[in-house]
Order: structure tokens, then sequence, then C-alpha cells
């Protein structure tokens, strides 16, 4: 049971994070340090370093997210994220799907 | 302020360079994510205020931030298999390759291959280029102003150091360094594109041949280029350096840029083409239109000496565009000749490579036409000694003149057309050959030309040919003249009448040049000399009359002052006696007295008037001209002002009216849609104008115009007009503005109704004396020459010259009746140069035997000094005779 339910939370989170990393530049642009610290305290996500720059990497090259280099007086350069249009459009689709899921799900329960 | 120890970075690097290979698995960017997760460390390492991070802070930072980073990955590197770290082992290394040196050479080798291919090959070929010159002769011209040089180099420069910053650890690159590779690659793009059509023959060169990779180099250059800018800008990404995300728009404004610079070559041979092959004449008259306003002059000059890159007519399979044809093109859009001008050096403020020098191949040699000017042949030097008998009304003149080859290896032919003074003859025609002087063999043209091609052309030995071209020009040509500073002297003895003008002047009229295929600097100096037998009216400016002889003029006249001719010198007669003399032709059996007579010229008053006026550049000159004169003419009658563009317009009309009312309607056509451009056909204006005219008898056409180096039009309806106008005694006039080649003449030649209008003076100046003449206000004089079998009851004192003058007339009149075997030996017995006969010298007795000709005795040709009568050479040959004799004895 726990087997089961371990991978159904990988399958699960896998789609959800990449969710609430597009949900989280929507508002505006983060670099990464900043986006990293705020998603991790998202419950439930189980958010590390090493899970987001990869799926941040991957948006990139997919056209969703846009990066720029920002100097920074404290350490090395910011690097800062930002939605393209792409994204933007992506996101309002997949929040459309992710509704429709939850309503579908939801309505599936009721019945049942 | 954090420090980090270098254990502590190697131990980071090595982690992350170990998970290279996963990391890239799900579709990410391996470099980009190990940059994140360095600098997240880095920043986790500064949020916890540590002065010096040391490995074991970054195992425990790592721990925090990415546990799986403390693991080592499988060597397939994407596996998700992992084992967790217990003793330290070296890292997987990123690409796969176990073997540190093999991968190290693999390294190496891909640095070779990129300066060899980015750098070596591009300088290479700009080289190759710059000194063969093979892609802008045959293909295009990467290289047309030294500013194309310094971009093209740039580009091997850009590569090699993008080349020396990937060899140094870490790859940083100055902030100007994506901008210039931007450049580079903008530049080799634009060349790539440029060369495109030709790839494929160039993969079939390189398959078949092993050669072709110089029309490749751009787009290798822009391949390496781009593998240098990735590479960068993912070193730039890496280390947190800011790569500008507008560099490429630098490539792209480059490449526009160079496209646009090319456009006015690429559109006017565009233009160049549709000129002369499209089907429909309107389209063929506007891509002429489209020429004169957006057409590249040096483009269409370099087509005109038949440099057009005609590869690319064989790659795209299209017919070949002709010189020829271009030289027309080059007249419609210019108004000009094409020899006219400089040949294209492709050079730029003197600097650059001089792409297409003069006319290296001289594909006229041995032809009729003058063509363009060839390079290294040059005037060398010019002297004309001029005679003249005021009260006999003939004149004479010897043109000297040497030229000079100063090419480095090819022989070459000068050529040139000359203007004769109005009725004039070539009677002489001298070649120094080995310092001597070998005097002409006159005959039938086609004779002289056949032994002139043959011993020039085949033998290339020393020859000479004169033959006419058109009335009143002569065309002379020798060849070879040898490079490196070889020269050939040439002599011309021309006969004329001094030219009437009016109030009792006389007029000495000079030769000069309309066309010709060598360079006169215009500092260099002609010698002249003139005895007149009485001092002139009035000294020409540059002048200076001997103080001892009045009579004999002097000048040393440079070739700037005398671009347009000789000055003609005046000479006054009295009004009250008529002009005539006596000469005895002694060469013709029965003998013949020749008299020539100063006579009132015919009335011409009662016919028609249609003046035709050049449309072209040249004619605005013309037409301001114009305007005065008929504004200020008494003249009354029936006129028609035609111009010649683009066909046929009719600017004014008076009938039976003075012909100034004609000024008001042509004022009115200027500006409206009249406007002077580029060369224009004549032949559609002169047929309407000839059509008007020979309505009434002794109708007249005045065409006054400038150059005609082509004939754009077809001639046939025009002298079929001429020739069948019959017994109404139509007259073309022929006025021409500047002195130049005119090939309608050339065709129309020695018809009785074509006239050629002596220059004389200013425009306005002649044109007055033509207009009123023509208009019934003035009666022009005239030469009558007379031949009698009688002796006449004075002693014929005159000058050959009046013979030689008659036998020119005569030889007119016996071509007319179709008696040209007559008229031939005619020319032949009085060494004269007509339409029916030419002048050659050849080296040899040899070659004057196998052409079947026979040189004239020297003693019976014409000179400045005063040729020796028949009983003077027998008075002079009984004095030898006896002188010998008393000797002996």
């Amino acid at each position: 049971m726990t087997d089961f339910f371990d991978n159904w939370v990988v399958q699960v989170r896998k789609g959800i994070i990449e969710l609430c990393i597009l949900r989280t530049l929507a508002v505006r642009e983060r670099y990464g340090y900043e986006l990293v610290k705020e998603l991790s305290e998202v419950p439930g996500l189980g958010l590390t370093e090493g899970t987001l720059y990869p799926l941040l990497s991957r948006l990139r090259v997919a056209g969703l997210v846009s990066t720029r280099l920002e100097e920074s007086a404290s350490g090395p350069a910011r690097k800062y994220y930002a939605l393209t249009p792409e994204g933007r459009r992506t996101l309002k689709t997949m929040n459309a799907y992710i509704e429709t899921m939850h309503q579908s799900a939801q309505n599936v329960g009721g019945e049942s | 302020m954090t420090i980090w120890t270098t254990p502590a970075r190697e131990f980071l690097e090595q982690r992350l360079n170990g998970h290279r290979g996963r990391l890239a698995a799900d579709g990410a960017e391996a470099e980009e994510v190990m940059a994140d997760l360095r600098d997240h460390v880095m920043q986790e390492a500064v949020a916890q205020g540590l002065t010096v991070v040391t490995e074991a802070d970054v195992r425990r930072l790592l721990a925090r931030v990415e546990p799986t980073l403390l693991e080592e990955s499988s060597p397939g590197g994407g596996d998700v298999r992992t084992v967790r770290l217990t003793d330290p082992e070296p890292p997987t290394l990123p690409t796969g390759l176990s073997n540190p040196s093999r991968s190290a050479l693999a390294r190496y080798g891909v640095e070779l291959l990129l300066a060899v291919l980015g750098v070596v090959l591009p300088i290479g070929t700009i080289l190759f280029e710059w000194t063969s010159r093979l892609s802008a002769q045959e293909l295009l011209d990467p290289i047309p102003t030294p500013f194309h040089g310094i971009l093209l180099l740039l580009v091997p420069a850009v590569y090699a150091l993008g080349l020396w910053f990937r060899s140094r650890a870490p790859r940083r690159v100055p902030a100007f360094y994506p901008w210039s590779l931007a450049l580079a690659l903008g530049v080799s793009g634009a060349y790539a594109v440029a060369f495109a059509p030709i790839y494929p023959w160039a993969l079939v060169g390189i398959i078949v041949f092993g050669l072709g990779l110089i029309p490749l180099t751009p787009l290798i250059a822009w391949i390496v280029g781009w593998i240098l800018w990735r590479e960068a800008r993912k070193a730039a990404v890496a280390q947190h350096q800011p790569w500008p995300r507008r560099a490429w728009v630098v490539s792209w404004m480059t490449a526009l840029a160079l496209g646009v610079a090319a456009l006015p070559d690429v559109l006017t041979e565009h233009l160049i083409r549709v000129a002369i092959d499209a089907e429909s004449p309107g389209e063929r008259s506007q891509s002429v239109q489209r020429l004169r306003s957006w057409g590249d002059p040096d483009v269409l000059l370099r087509a005109c000496y038949g440099r057009r890159r005609a590869l690319w007519d064989d790659l795209l399979g299209r017919p070949q565009l002709t010189p020829e044809r271009v030289q027309t093109v080059y007249f419609q859009v210019t108004g000009r000749p094409f020899n006219a001008v400089r040949p294209p050096l492709n050079q730029h403020w003197g600097v650059g490579r001089q792409v297409l020098s003069d006319f290296e191949w001289d594909v006229s040699l041995g032809g009729e036409a003058v063509a363009g000017q060839v390079s290294g042949l040059s005037l060398r030097s010019s002297r004309l000694d001029g005679q003249a008998s005021v009260p006999d009304g003939w004149e004479y003149v010897e043109w000297t003149l040497e030229f000079q080859n100063d090419h480095d290896g090819r022989q070459r032919e000068a050529r040139a057309e000359i203007q004769l003074p109005p009725g004039g003859v070539v009677s002489r025609v001298t070649l120094w050959v080995h310092g001597e002087e070998r005097e002409a063999a006159f005959a039938g043209r086609g004779e002289t030309r056949a032994a002139y091609q043959q011993v020039a052309v085949a033998q290339r030995r020393d020859p000479i040919l004169v033959t006419t071209s058109g009335p009143d020009r002569v065309l002379m040509q020798c060849f070879p003249i040898e490079p490196r500073g070889g020269t050939m002297k040439v002599r011309l003895g021309i006969t004329a009448p001094l030219l009437p003008v009016g109030g009792g002047e006389l007029r000495y009229v000079w030769p000069r040049f309309t066309e010709r295929n060598f360079r006169i600097d215009p500092g260099l100096e002609h010698h002249v000399w003139l005895e007149g037998g009485m001092p002139a009216a009035r000294v020409p400016s540059g002048w200076s009359a001997d103080a001892q002889r009045p009579e004999v003029l002097r000048s040393v006249l440079p070739q700037s002052v005398v671009s347009e001719g000789f000055a003609p010198v005046p000479f006054q007669v009295s009004g009250e006696k008529p002009t005539s003399a006596w000469a005895l032709d002694d060469r013709s059996s029965p003998a013949r007295w020749i008299r020539q007579t100063l006579v009132d010229g015919p009335s011409v008053s009662e016919g028609r008037l249609a003046i035709v006026l050049d449309g072209g550049v040249q004619g605005s000159e013309a037409w301001e001209s114009t305007m005065k004169v008929l504004g200020a003419t008494a003249a009354r009658g029936d006129l028609r002002v035609y111009v010649a563009h683009d066909g046929v317009h009719r600017v004014a009309e008076v009938l039976e009216g003075p012909f100034r009312a004609a000024t008001n309607q042509m004022a009115r056509s200027v500006g409206a849609s009249l406007v002077f451009e580029g060369g224009q056909d004549p032949i559609p204006a002169l047929e309407a104008a000839w059509q008007w005219a020979s309505e009434t008898p002794r109708g007249r056409v005045l065409w006054i115009h400038g150059p005609l180096p082509v004939l754009v039009g077809n001639t046939a309806a025009l002298t079929q007009s001429i020739d069948r106008v019959g017994d109404r005694g139509t007259v073309l006039m022929d006025f021409e503005v500047h002195p130049g080649p005119n090939l309608l003449m050339r065709d129309l030649g020695s018809r009785e109704s074509v006239v050629i209008w002596p220059r004389v003076a200013g425009l306005e100046e002649d044109l007055q004396r033509c207009v009123d003449q023509l208009g019934g206000i003035r009666r022009g004089r005239e030469w009558l020459r007379e031949a009698f079998t009688e002796a006449p009851g004075v002693k014929a004192t005159g000058s050959r010259h009046l013979v030689r003058l008659w036998v020119r007339d005569h030889i007119r009149k016996l071509t007319a009746e179709r008696r040209v075997a007559e008229a031939v030996e005619w020319a032949g017995r009085w060494q004269l140069v007509t339409p029916v006969s030419g002048a050659v010298v050849l080296e040899t007795r040899a070659q004057y035997a196998e052409a079947g000709l026979k040189p004239v005795d020297p003693l019976t040709t014409p000179q400045v000094v005063p040729e020796p009568q028949t009983w003077m050479l027998m008075v002079v040959g009984v004095a030898l005779l006896f002188w010998t004799g008393r000797r002996r004895g």
C-alpha cells in the first residue's frame, strides 16, 4: 500500500510542480533561489533544488519560460525566470484542464 | 565576502560533472542545470554566512540542496539507478569517453578542425580571390570595395579569437565578443546565401574532381561560426555571464545591409537582361527607363566589355548576352558611347584591387569597329603639318601619329575614326617600318582589308589600313604595336577644299578624332604648323604667326584644349574676283583640265524644313540653341520640329509662317512630357520628318544630334524612303552637336541626298548659319569642280590637290551609277581612300605580291612641300644625267 501510494504521489507531483512553477511565475518574474525557497514551502509539493532546476531548464528549452541575468551585490549574478507568451497560453490550458480534471474527479467521487 | 577553497570548488565541480548525463536525460540542458545548482550552492553559502567554504561545507550544503549529487551516477549517465557514495571515486566523464587521453585528443582534433575551416580556409579563400579575381569575373564580386574586404577578414579574425577564448579556463569571453561573433555570422551568412545557387555544382566538383571548396567557404564559415556561438553562449550561461539577448539582430542586420549593398548590382544585371531579351518593346523600353533611374553605371559598363559573370547564365541555362547588345543598352541608358568613358576599375578612392582593369582582350582586332579602349595603348606624339593655297581654295594636312603600347604582354592594334575636313579625302598613307617610310598601296576596299587582315591578324607583321567610315570619315587601324613600350608611327595625308563660310572667308579645317581605342594623355602636345600662303584673317587663340613669315602659323596645343577639335584658321579672299583655279590631270589618258570655282550655292527656300532634335542627354544643349536660333531667324515657310525620344514627338509646326512662331510651341512641350535623357533612337523621328518634308519638292530634314555609337532601330525603312525619293530633291542634313561616332551616317554613307553640315564654330553660330541657309535667307557658297578635255586658254598652274578633289567627286558619281570597277581604277590612279577603295601599307614586297597590290611611288604622293610637276621631274632627271656624265668624262 505504501509503495503504491509513493509511486502515485511521484506521478501526481511531477505534473503539479510544473503547474506550480508556471503559476508562481505568472504573478511576477523570480530568480531561481527565490523560486526554490518559495515553492519548497508549499506543503505536499516536496520540492528540492535538485528537482527544480532541471524542470526550469526543460521549461526554458520548451519555450515556456525565459531567463535573464542580473548582477547581484551579494553573490553570483541572479538568473531571473519569467513566463513567455507561450508559457502563459500553456498555463491557461493547463489550469482549465486541471480544473476539469478536478471537477470530474469530484463528480466521479460523488456518484460513487 | 565568501572565499571558496580549491578542494571545495573541485569537489563541487566533480559532483556536478559526475551527474551531467543524468541532468540532461530528461530534456534539460545539463550545462545550465549544473550552473544553476552551482549558483544555488554559492547562494546558500552566502545565506549561511560562511566566509570560507571548505569541502566539508560543500558536502553539507549538497546534502541539503540536492542529496543525490552525493551519490555516484552509473557510467551510462541517464539511468536513475544510483548508489550511495561511500568512498570517493573518480568522477564519470561527461561525454561518456572513458579514456582521458583519447578525450583530449578528440578535443584537440575538433579545435584543429574548427581552426582550419573557420580561420585558415576563409583567409586562404580571400587571398586567392583577391589575387585571381576568379569569382569577381565569373560569379559575383565578393570584394567590390575595401569595406567588403575588411568585413570578410573580420570573419576569420573573430573566429580565431573565439577559438582562443575556448582554449582558456574558465571559458570567459569579453563583452564585445557576442556582438563581433554576430557580425561575423551575418557576413558569412550573407555570402553563404549569395553563393547558394552554385553549391550543387561545387559539391559535384568536390566529389568528381576534388575541387570546389572555395564557393563553399562562406557556408563552412557560417557553420563554424554557429558552433562557436552555441558553445560560447552555453559557456556564458554556465558561468552566469551575461549574453546579449539581441545579438542575433546584429547578424540579420549585417546580412541585410550586405544584401542591400549588392542590390544595385543584381538589379542592374536583371534590368539589362530584360532590356535586351524581353519580347515586348514596351517592356524593353521600361527596363531602359528603370536602368536610367536605378541602374549601376559601373555594372553596365563592365557588361559592355563582356564582363558579365556569364557563369550564372550557364548555370541558369540562359542565353548569354553579347557585349554589343549591352553596348546598345549602355547608350540608351547614358546617352554616351561606352568607349567614351574610362573602363571600370572597381577601385574606390584609389584603394582596393583592380578587378576589371582595362579592356584586356581586344575582340575587335582587325574589324571595322573602333570598340573600347584597350589597356596600355596610348598616343605618344602627334604632329600636324598643314599647307593651303587660299587663292586656289585647297588645303592639305599631314597628320603624323605615333602610338605606344605599355601593356606587359599583349600586342595592340590602334584604331581611330577620323573626321576629315568637309569634302576631304585621304590622299597619302605612310608607315614607318624599321625607321623607313613606306607608302601605301591604294586598291579596292575589299582587297586592302583582306591584305591587312592576312598580314596583321594572321602573320602579325606591320601593316596599316585606312578605309572610309561614312561621309567625310575614315577608319585608321595599325597592328601590331609590340608590348612593353613598343611604338608604331603612321602618317595620313588629307586633301580638302578650304571651307567657304560666307563674307569672302575661307576656313582651314583640321581633321579630328571622333572615336579611338587608345588613351590620349590630357597633357599630350599636338605640334601644329600651317603655311597658308597668306596671313590668316584672325590668328586663333593659342597660335602664333612667325615674325619673319606671317603666312606661317605655329602652335603647340595640349590635348585638354583640343579634345573637341583644333580651331579652324580663317583666311579672307577678295570678294570682287571669283576664286577659280585650273589644274592638269596628267595621270589620265587623255589628259583633263580641272577647274575649281567658288560659286553661290543653290537657293533652297521653297521646300519644307523638318528639324529632328536628339531627345537624349546630348540633345538638351541643342534644344536650347535651336530655340534661340529659330527665335532669331527671319526665315519663313513650312516648318516642323520633331524630338526623337522613345519614338516621335512633334513639338512644333508652322505653316507658311515665320519660323520663330515655333519657339512658343517648343517652350510649352518642355517639362510637360519631354525630358532629355539617355541615348535615343532617331530613326522613327527621321522617318516621320522625311515623309513630311518629301511631300513637297526640295524638302529638307535637319538632324541635330549627339554621337550615335549604336543603332537601336532598323534603318531599312528610312534608307528605302531616301533611295526612292526620286527627283524631288529632298536632303537630309546631318548636324552634329559634338564629335563622335555616327552609325546612321555610316549606313547612309555615300548617298547624294545625305549632306554633312561642317562644324567650324560654336554650336549656336553654326546652327544659325545652317538654319538661315536652309530657310533661304542666306545663300551658301560652294566649290564647283569641272573637268575639260580641251586645254583652257589659261595656264593650268593649280595643284594636283584640285585634281584629287575632282576625282573624289567623280568616284562618288561613278559609284552612284554603279560603275564601281571604274571608280576603283580612278581611286588607284590618284591614290585616294574613298567608299570603294582603301589604302594599306604592308611590310615587304612579298606581302604586296601575295596580296596582288603595288605600293605607290613615293614621288607621286602629295607632301607638305610643293609637289614636283612632271616637267620639273624631267628637268631634274636630265640635269642628273648630265652631271653624272660629266663626272665620268
